[in-house]
């Protein structure tokens, strides 16, 4: 209940509150701001992660002033106007956070893409919801250039606990929708790169967005783009509203891949180039450096203008601020480059403790045709933590609930034990082949210094020819599963509060709690394939197959056979079975019956009077068919 | 050429109206005549095999997109349809670059590139209706051809392909019959003005053969029963690099700059049996004007016409001082931000 | 069986009915009306006009003598004889009216209304080939309706909705503190204009500020008199390549909504004031407007920042904030919009001339010929994709023809033909609304997504797959039915004797 109360917290916000500099007042608007920051944190054994946060945040007022953009890229505006849409998070990541040692993200996100948005309207339906939200995601697969437009019901679900809106509505609450999907095979590179680039007012022409090089920026361990865009309304006035759109680039680079022979880096090392000034719109452009943990070996050149401690949750951390603005005043044309440099010789590196709760996922079972998806969760705090899991299982991967199991064991042991965790908390909506995902959220309190393992039992779907990927043999993919909890400390937290928009918001933004999210591995699952080139060869036996069998079929269901009288019994036993046979089967007249049939279709036309005269001929002709096979048989 | 479609116009509006020599034409129709007959730009570039063995084929089409690119065409009148990631392939020693050649001496992916189709979206199905215009419900904008009876298309394709047909992906394939049927529908709904359908491929004339369709101008980079071969290996990435044809194709497109006189004639005569080893074949019945007197820009670069008009409607509604006049606006009022709890509280009961 | 079960649903299509529409030529009513003091030069004009348009391929042109009147002498102004003509003979759209005002200094004046002003002087020849060039503009009905490539347009045919962004291009912000309500400005003035021509398109205005965007163009600094002592020159051939660069960076929409751009650029200090030159090394500076377009695609205008704002700059002093004059870019912008939208005619026809526009909506005769132009062109765009839609459909058999395309045809078609009845009965506005409607099916009908050949099973590919199984099997069926053959030989053969 308190740590609801803390997250209420309110917040006065006006452009000035903030204490930035305004040097420039280039805009005609004051309501809308542009900011850029930086945020460059050296991370355990020779990492280091650099955080790129652009936001632009807009007081439009009322809807029909979206008409009208400045900063915020028409785009967004566009959308928020065509489509209910109040808040959506796109992700589009390469790599994995290894959280363990590196601590937590400052933005989450999964492996590929990632998105997920919250509508609400008056007079919302689901069907219409699905129907914006797939559009949504078409419209973003065109912006980004990414394959958004895979999104669809088939991979959609719409979470039920683990996210919660962030977003205001004015007035009366109506209903609202959230839809969550993933693309976990969707790769990252520079097409994606550049249109993110040009939704900043400054594009890649100046400022902190120069830095960001595609060479360098996909020589990462991980790199992760976001795209955050959310409303927020005055609860008394629905004509009084703010679109907040924040980009985000979070960048972890390993010093080795760098061909470094030693430690230190610099913003030219990083990025190839020093930094040529700040975006002319930006209201602010910062540069924040961590100084204590890891960051406690550099020596930074230039040294940074002022320091920045901030305590969160017991925890504090140490930063160096740069104002690039400050740094490019007066005239001239320079390049701006700070250094790490790093303790002469081999020094001892500190030890990283892990962080309070992380999690990792695989695959258990051996075989194409069923398996066990695994999650393990960690707490290593002192205090039991409350966990919510949220599993997103594709169409062609069936789970079984009753399978599901929550064994645990204290973090010293090896082994899990017997015994079982109770659930709090179960949403579970069953996939249907081809058309629904199966959608799993469970909650549970996770005790202290423990871990629990989750594991739910699947079959693997043997998919038809034409729903095979060109790559079939790579695999199949499992989004990763998501996690949240909410941590009591602020070790190694360094997520934004939901009511700041800025980095330098998260300093000394103390909770009683603080919400976090974690993502696991996506898993790749080897479904049963088939040989492709084989459909064609298997078409040809088959039918040569079926035409041998016919051949002989057809023959004994139509031919008569004519039987040698010269010797009139067959010398072994064989032989006289299917001499025995033959002559049965020749009594029975084949052919008489096939001229019957052509007969009725002729008569079938003819008059009554007729039909009876034909009748009679017929059978005469049957008669002497007869005598006529019979002859023939006797031959 | 030109000039006669001109006289053709004056001729008929003499017939229907008399004495009408004094009117004057409106200007941009000049304009345009003059110049070229068309009045925009499209570009269609697919590669259509995937694995990184095809590196070539990427190489292939980012080499022509970088031409197209850096001649004039906008990002948002190209498609590129790329069906395998290359340059952030775990495998390329050089993330984020594809090269055109051993030696790094272009890196065709740059830093300023929009796929539009990429991976599983590059299929034949998606191909033909980002051709004939059939787009499913809800395809972004930037995945759509949107030509009209004034552009010019440049269509260029490569992958492995045999008689008849094109490989997409090492899944399906695209028929000389489907390509022609595309183009058709694309003439019939007047969505070119002029077509140039390049294509570097095994067997690759036989993919033009059924064409029927007016104003289209093919090459193919090989003729029926001969390879396309490429052209050398990178040894640090230890696949091929670049197909011969297209290799010297943008080696003569590097030399072509915007106001370039280079003639579509010259371009079909680049890579001669000697270097490309397959011989180039080119289809020209179809096309009505003379290659040799066909500026490359005109398939490979943008020029919209352009006229300039200083006329101004002597209208006045407002003040000057009602646009500068800053004091009517109202400051927005400042709210408290409130943001519901995020984390379910049920749990920790 | 087999067959069958490959086969697809295709429903049926009035195609030869499609196939007859170009049958039927496209001919339009028009109603225009002569008054003259003397009722003998208004009959003498009306025999001479009606034999130069009898032989007309698209206009039914209806002439009509107004009857003098007493109190027409008494009148002073041609506005006001207008005003009395119009109260006896109500006009409806699409007409015309010449009155006889003797004292004109020109043969012919349009006004902005539906009415020209003539000389007692002029030659029904001339009053011909107004109608033609400007009236009617015989001309460009010809470039729609020619079936020669080479004569008809290359413009397309209205859309039923129009984006209209206004994107105002500041490169350097940092020099150039250019300050504009641009909102307001679209506001006072394109919206009401859109407004009032939005019977065949309707249009969303969109205004977009656009920063550090790079123009790849050269300019030449040329000395001049002015305090600044010096311009900057863009060449007029290089316009298209800066289109190409500025295009690049407008941020595409969302919508599927052609895109109509008009670009207000502010050039930086260090490259400005910037002017157009040709080639003949001649500035093409009008009225300080520097300007030019490019048909669909949009218009483009020249913001000279003010004098004081350079000098500024020049002497390295801090940027000033100035405000971009709204009106003037405004009035050129609104001229931009009516040569984009085609509704503006700049045929010039030597002793005729036209008032000015002083108001925000077009010259009503203008207006209507674009709206006449556009039903018509409707109306040839409608039967050209139906026609062709059907003709593929006959020759790619394979293709599916659901319910939805089918009725999309039928209503397109229907449409036509009542789109056609309306021109011919005099009914302009509706006419447009009808053709606007065939066109919008049309295309419906054209581009739908189910119209996909390529999913469907080739004939073929029929063959392939089937033939390695019913070729062997045929064989003996083949040679029974040979067996069959001669056993009924042989039963003749026995029946005869």
């Amino acid at each position: 209940m308190l740590a609801e109360l803390t997250l209420t917290l309110l917040l006065l916000l006006s452009p000035l509150a903030l204490g930035q500099t305004q040097i420039h007042q280039f805009q005609y608007q004051t309501d809308e701001q542009f900011h850029e920051e930086l945020v460059v944190r050296p991370l355990a054994g020779d990492h280091v992660n650099t955080y790129f946060q652009f936001t632009t945040r807009w007081h439009y007022g009322v809807h029909k002033n979206l008409y009208h953009t400045q900063l915020t890229p028409r785009v967004i505006a566009e959308i928020l106007q065509t489509y209910d849409v109040r808040e959506l998070h796109i992700g589009l990541t390469q790599g994995l956070w290894r959280y363990e040692t590196w601590g937590y993200p400052i933005v989450e996100a999964t492996g590929g893409a990632e998105l997920w948005a919250w509508f609400s309207s008056p007079n919302l339906t689901d069907d219409s919801v699905n129907n914006q939200w797939m559009r949504l995601a078409n419209v973003f697969s065109g912006i980004l250039c990414a394959s958004l437009n895979f999104v669809d019901n088939t991979n959609s679900i719409a979470p039920k606990h683990i996210f919660r809106p962030q977003f205001m509505e004015s007035g009366h609450r109506s209903q609202q929708f959230v839809r969550y999907a993933t693309l976990p095979r969707e790769i990252v590179c520079t097409e994606n790169l550049t249109p993110w680039k040009k939704l900043l007012p400054c594009g890649s022409a100046s400022g902190l967005a120069t830095l960001l090089n595609s060479g360098y920026v996909h020589n990462t361990k991980y790199h992760s783009l976001g795209v955050k865009v959310r409303t927020l309304c005055d609860s008394d006035d629905p004509n009084n509203c703010i679109v907040e759109l924040t980009q985000t680039a979070n960048l972890v680079y390993d010093l080795k891949l760098l061909e470094q022979s030693n430690t230190d880096f610099s913003l030219r090392r990083l990025f190839g180039m020093g930094l040529n000034g700040y975006c002319e719109m930006a209201n602010s452009s910062k540069i924040y450096v961590q100084r204590n943990e890891q960051g406690e070996r550099f020596q930074l050149t230039p040294p940074p203008q002022e320091e920045v401690l901030s305590k969160v949750g017991g925890h504090s951390v140490l930063f160096g601020v740069y104002d690039i603005q400050q740094q490019f005043e007066g005239p001239g044309a320079r390049l701006f480059n700070i250094a790490w440099l790093g303790p002469k010789g081999n020094s001892k590196r500190e030890h990283m403790s892990p962080p309070p709760l992380y999690a990792h996922r695989y695959l258990l079972g051996n075989g194409q045709k069923h398996g066990r998806i695994a999650t393990e969760v960690t707490n290593t705090h002192y205090e039991p933590l409350p966990v919510v899991l949220m599993e997103l299982v594709p169409w062609y991967v069936h789970a079984y609930l009753h399978t599901l199991r929550i064994s645990s064991k204290p973090q010293h042991l090896y082994e899990y034990t017997t015994n079982e965790l109770k659930y709090s908390l179960l949403h579970y909506a069953p996939g249907k082949q081809r058309v629904l995902p199966t959608h799993l959220e469970i909650g549970f309190m996770l005790p202290a210094r423990s871990s629990a393992l989750i594991t739910i039992e699947v079959d693997y779907l043997l998919l038809k020819w034409l729903e095979y990927p060109p790559d079939a043999n790579h695999g199949h993919y499992i989004g990763s599963a998501v996690i949240s909890s909410q941590l009591p400390i602020g070790r190694n937290y360094t997520a934004l509060p939901l009511e700041g928009y800025l980095f330098q918001d998260s300093f000394n933004a103390s909770r009683t709690a603080y919400m976090l999210t974690l993502r696991t591995e996506a898993l790749i699952v080897s479904l049963p394939t088939p040989d492709f080139s084989m459909p064609y060869n298997v078409i040809c036996l088959a039918c040569t197959v079926v035409a041998l069998a016919f051949g002989p079929i057809h023959s004994v269901a139509t031919k008569l056979i004519i039987v040698e009288r010269q010797t009139t019994i067959p010398r072994n036993l064989l032989r006289k079975i299917v001499h025995k046979l033959t002559t049965r089967f020749s009594r029975r007249p084949a052919n008489s019956a096939v001229n019957e049939q052509q007969n009725d279709e002729q008569n079938g036309k003819g008059k009554e009077k007729e039909k009876k005269k034909e009748q009679e001929k017929k059978q005469l002709d049957q008669t002497e068919n007869k005598k006529f096979c019979d002859k023939q048989a006797h031959m | 050429m030109l000039f006669k479609a001109l006289l053709l116009v004056l001729a008929i509006i003499q017939i229907s109206a008399e004495e009408y020599d004094t009117a004057i034409l409106p200007e941009a129709y000049i304009d345009a005549a003059e110049r070229s007959t068309h009045t925009n730009n499209w570009a269609v570039l697919v590669d259509a095999s995937r694995f990184w063995f095809n590196y070539r084929h990427v190489a292939n089409v980012l080499s022509i997109y970088r031409s197209v690119k850096r001649l004039g065409i906008p990002d948002s009148q190209i498609i590129l349809m790329i069906a395998d990631d290359m340059a952030c392939n775990a495998r390329n020693p050089r993330p984020g670059q594809v090269y055109n050649n051993a030696n790094q001496h272009i890196n065709v992916y740059g830093d300023d590139v929009e796929v539009d189709y990429r991976g599983y979206e590059v299929t034949v199905e998606n191909f033909v209706r980002l051709l004939t215009g059939r787009t499913q419900n809800g395809t972004a904008r930037s995945k759509k051809l949107l030509s009209d009876a004034g552009s010019n298309v440049l269509i260029y394709l490569t992958g492995h392909g045999g008689d008849g047909f094109l490989k997409f992906q090492d899944s399906e394939e695209i028929t000389s019959q489907e390509l022609a049927d595309g183009i058709q529908q694309m003439w019939e709904k007047k969505r070119y003005n002029e077509l140039f359908f390049m294509v570097d491929t095994c067997q690759a004339a036989s993919l033009y053969e059924k064409f029927i369709s007016p104003n289209v101008l093919a090459v193919a980079s090989s003729l029926v029963g001969e390879d396309s071969l490429s052209h050398h290996v990178d040894p640090s990435i230890g696949v091929y690099m670049i197909d011969r044809y297209t290799y010297y194709a943008l080696e003569f497109l590097e030399k072509v700059q915007p106001f370039s006189k280079r003639t579509i004639g010259e371009f079909l005569q680049v890579c001669p049996k000697r270097v490309c080893i397959s011989t180039v074949g080119v289809r020209k019945d179809l096309y009505r004007r003379d290659p040799m007197k066909v500026p490359i820009i005109d398939f490979f670069g943008a020029i919209r016409p352009t006229r300039v008009s200083t006329g101004r409607i002597n209208v006045t509604l407002a003040n000057e001082e009602d646009f500068t006049d800053v004091a009517h606006i109202q400051p927005k009022k400042q709210f408290k931000i409130v943001v519901q709890p995020q984390f379910i509280a049920k749990i920790n009961k | 069986m087999w067959w069958k079960t490959t086969s697809v649903h295709r429903a049926s299509l009035p195609s030869s009915a499609i196939e007859r529409l170009s049958d039927q030529p496209i001919k339009t009513v028009v109603h225009v009306s002569i008054y003259t003091q003397q009722p003998e030069r208004a009959q003498l004009l009306i025999t001479e006009l009606q034999n130069a348009f009898k032989d007309s391929d698209f206009w039914i042109v209806k002439f009509k003598q107004l009857p003098p009147f007493a109190k027409a002498a008494e009148t002073h102004t041609p506005a006001a004889l207008e005003k009395l003509l119009l109260q006896e003979h109500p006009q409806s759209e699409g007409d015309f009216m010449f009155i006889e005002w003797p004292k004109l200094e020109d043969e012919l004046l349009l006004t902005t209304e539906r009415s020209a002003l003539m000389r007692s002087d002029v030659t029904s020849n001339k009053i011909a080939q107004l109608l033609h060039s400007k009236i009617l503009q015989t001309y460009r009905v010809n470039q729609i309706l020619s079936t020669d490539e080479r004569i008809s347009v290359k413009s397309e045919a209205p859309q039923p909705e129009y984006d209209v962004v206004i994107s105002v291009l500041n490169p350097k912000p940092k020099i150039t503190n250019a300050q504009w309500n641009v909102a307001l400005a679209a506001q006072t003035y394109i919206e009401p204009f859109l407004a009032q021509i939005s019977d065949i398109s309707s249009y969303t205005v969109r205004t977009q500020w656009k920063y550090r965007v790079a123009i790849e163009a050269e300019m030449k600094q040329v000395r001049d008199q002015t305090k600044l002592g010096r311009h900057y020159a863009l060449q007029e051939s290089a316009l298209p390549h800066l289109l190409t660069s500025i295009a690049q960076n407008l941020s595409g929409s969302i919508s599927d909504r052609p895109v109509i751009n008009l670009v207000v650029y502010i050039p930086p200090c260090s490259t400005g004031p910037l002017h157009i030159y040709n080639k003949k090394n001649e500035m093409l500076t009008r009225d300080g407007v520097d300007a030019f377009i490019s048909p669909p695609w949009g218009g483009f205008i020249i913001a000279n920042p003010p004098e004081s704002v350079c000098l500024a700059y020049m002497n390295d002093e801090p940027p000033q904030q100035y405000y971009v004059n709204t009106n003037d870019n405004m009035q050129v912008m609104l001229d931009q919009l009516h040569k984009l939208l085609d509704i503006s005619n700049e045929v010039q026809v030597a002793g005729v001339k036209t008032v000015d526009i002083e108001q925000l909506a077009p010259r009503r005769w203008e207006y209507e010929a674009y709206i006449r132009r556009s039903a018509i062109r409707h109306i040839a765009t409608a039967s050209n994709t139906l026609q062709s839609l059907i003709k593929l459909l006959d020759q790619i058999s394979y293709i599916v023809i659901d319910d939805k395309v089918a009725t999309a045809i039928a209503n397109s078609h229907s449409d036509i033909l009542a789109a056609k009845a309306a021109l011919l009965e005099h009914r302009l506005m509706n006419a447009s609304a009808l053709a606007k409607r065939a066109f919008v099916f049309s295309e419906r009908g054209f581009f739908d997504a189910s119209l996909l050949a390529q999913l469907y099973f080739p004939d073929e590919q029929k063959y392939a797959i089937y033939i390695p199984l019913f070729l062997p099997v045929m064989v003996p069926v083949l040679s029974s039915f040979n067996m069959l053959r001669k056993l009924l030989d042989r039963k003749r053969k026995v029946k005869q004797p």
